[in-house]
């Protein structure tokens, strides 16, 4: 199993796609730096993510026009002057981001193997099935993983560098969210590399992959709304515990995230390995 | 008692109602290179891909190398193939790409893949990037890959596909110096059933999903080479001389030689036969028919 994941870091760092995916995040990183503000590529379900700091700015004194009318280099400034504004965290807090980036990952570690046939030469005469999907899972979560920690030194350096100290936290507290946020990170990786042995094909894990983080949302959003749910239960959706983990979460509230995590894991890892435990492969 | 490799005992497979392996009973014994013979939909790669867990059997039993042959565990690793298209990832080079399946199996000795594009002629362009290899290069690579890691047991689909006729000749050579230097056993179906025969030396021959016969090079020369030819004036004359003789074991090929099998049947008698019926016959010999013909006489006979 060891070899296998050896050998996929040998071809994933000659492959196009994880380069793309670092650049992709590298540009929203640049955009979420140079705005002041992250952008979040998700639909957020629950805005009460916790203790917020106090925020005080002059921007908080504008009303919409006078917002509308004002420059990108004029908002970057204003947004500058904030105080009691952490931007490391609220970037860390929309790292549902990385999803978009984790496509890449799951579409080199298995849609590839799948699309290209390539899958029969290893399975034909190297490792059982078994170890095959578990060393896939294990490549595609440890990727994630590097590119999740290196997405937060990047960004909290870069924010150093470019919006200087006033915006930025310790280190400390950036390592410890990054941490915090390691076990939703490792279920998005797990979604991915589950529908990717589900769906196999790299067109049709593609059609499926991009949205599907944002349809979950949305039919998460009308169930809460049609059966009226408690509305802590949306505090379980992925972004929502993404965001919250980034917030100085309670232990019972983390653990409880964590044991969703790991159900979501299981659920598309089952999911992935019943699909292709007995899959003619082509 | 001669050791096997791959003993499969009513091996079946059905795609819903389709019954793509009927109770198929091989056997493929250390040192042979057999030959899969079949028509198109016949089973050849059905019985590959079950062999090497690419699908699953609905029904029978098979072993490799005398164990269960779904219990194999690492011992995968002593099996090459190359089944339907050579399949690897374009943007890496041969070399890169044979590396990355080294790495997999953990072969240390990076030699081994210098050697395997060697045995394919395939050294000069291990740095090309595989996308751009032509169908012949693909195909050489992917036998690079099956002989990779020096296998006990090799099995190739339609190997020589895309193939120019040297290339074709160099590697019946090699296959050939494998098994005869390195005992690798081989498992080869082609179309070609002439080249087949050059290279096989037992031969398994296979029509909708059932083995029709087992035998080996011999016994198929044995076969081909039973049977009387007849150049004569007129054939359909000569043929219901033979009817009337009681000898319905005969074949017109081509429409210009009759063909007789029956092994009772001496030339000379033959030819008195058809004399005294008033045929010109210009020639009556001993001949073998060929691959082909035996293959078809086999398929005919199936579907009488």
């Amino acid at each position: 199993m060891l070899n296998m994941i050896k050998a996929d870091f040998y071809r994933a760092v000659r492959s196009k796609a994880i380069y793309i995916a670092v650049i992709l995040m590298l540009v929203m990183l640049a955009l979420d730096l140079y705005t002041v503000e992250p952008g979040n590529l998700g639909i957020h379900l629950s805005m009460n993510i916790g203790p917020q700091t106090e925020m005080s700015s002059e921007l908080s004194q504008m009303d919409y026009e006078q917002l509308s009318a004002l420059s990108m280099k004029d908002y970057r400034k204003l947004r500058l002057k904030m105080t009691g504004y952490s931007l490391d965290r609220d970037i860390l807090a929309c790292n549902i981001n990385l999803y978009y980036v984790f496509i890449f990952v799951a579409a080199v570690a298995v849609a590839a193997d799948f699309s290209g046939s390539c899958a029969k030469n290893t399975l034909s005469s190297a490792i059982s099935r078994k170890k095959y999907f578990l060393s896939k899972f294990v490549f595609a979560m440890l990727v994630c993983a590097i590119l999740h920690f290196l997405n937060t030194y990047v960004m909290y350096f870069g924010n150093r560098l470019f919006n200087g100290g006033n915006l930025a936290s310790d280190l400390g507290s950036v390592t410890r969210i990054t941490l915090l946020q390691l076990p939703p990170v490792l279920a998005l990786a797990g979604i991915l590399t589950g529908l990717a042995f589900l769906l196999k094909r790299m067109a049709v894990f593609n059609a499926v992959g991009i949205p599907f983080v944002m349809i979950v949302q949305v039919i998460l959003n009308f169930l809460s709304l049609a059966l009226k749910l408690p509305e802590e239960v949306m505090h379980y959706e992925l972004q929502t515990m993404i965001a919250r983990l980034s917030m100085d979460p309670s232990l019972s509230y983390t653990l409880r995230s964590y044991a969703v995590c790991g159900g979501i894991v299981l659920l598309f890892g089952a999911a992935g390995w019943f699909s292709f435990r007995r899959a003619e492969i082509r | 008692m001669r050791e096997t490799v791959l003993q499969a005992q009513r091996l079946s497979k059905s795609y819903g109602s389709f019954r793509a392996l009927d109770n198929v009973d091989l056997t493929v014994y250390k040192g042979d290179i057999c030959g899969l013979i079949g028509r198109n939909g016949a089973g050849k790669t059905t019985i590959m891909k079950i062999i090497t867990g690419l699908a699953e059997k609905s029904g029978g039993e098979f072993e490799l190398f005398q164990r269960p042959g779904e219990a194999l565990g690492d011992e995968k690793r002593r099996i090459g193939c190359l089944i339907e298209n050579p399949a690897f990832f374009g943007g890496l080079t041969a070399r890169q790409n044979l590396q990355y399946y080294a790495i997999q199996k953990g072969i240390a000795d990076r030699r081994q893949i210098d050697r395997a594009l060697e045995l394919v002629n395939l050294s000069d362009v291990g740095n090309k990037k595989f996308r751009k290899f032509s169908l012949g290069m693909k195909q050489r690579l992917g036998i690079a890959l099956a002989l990779m890691d020096h296998p006990d047991f090799v099995i190739l689909d339609e190997p020589i596909n895309g193939l120019d006729p040297i290339g074709i000749r160099e590697l019946r050579d090699t296959f050939q110096r494998l098994n005869a230097e390195e005992e690798i056993t081989f498992l080869i179906s082609s179309h070609i059933l002439s080249e087949l025969y050059m290279t096989a030396n037992r031969f398994l021959i296979l029509d909708r999903g059932r083995v029709l016969k087992e035998l080996t090079k011999e016994e198929l020369d044995l076969a081909c080479m039973r049977c009387l030819a007849v150049h004569a004036g007129d054939l359909k004359q000569a043929a219901v001389i033979l009817e009337q003789n009681g000898i319905s074991d005969y074949k017109v090929i081509d429409g210009k030689e009759l063909r007789v099998y029956d092994e009772a049947i001496r030339p000379e008698r033959l030819n008195r036969l058809l004399m005294d019926g008033g045929v010109d016959v210009s020639a009556v010999f001993e001949t073998g028919i060929s691959l082909e013909d035996y293959f078809t006489s086999l398929v005919d006979g199936r579907e009488q």
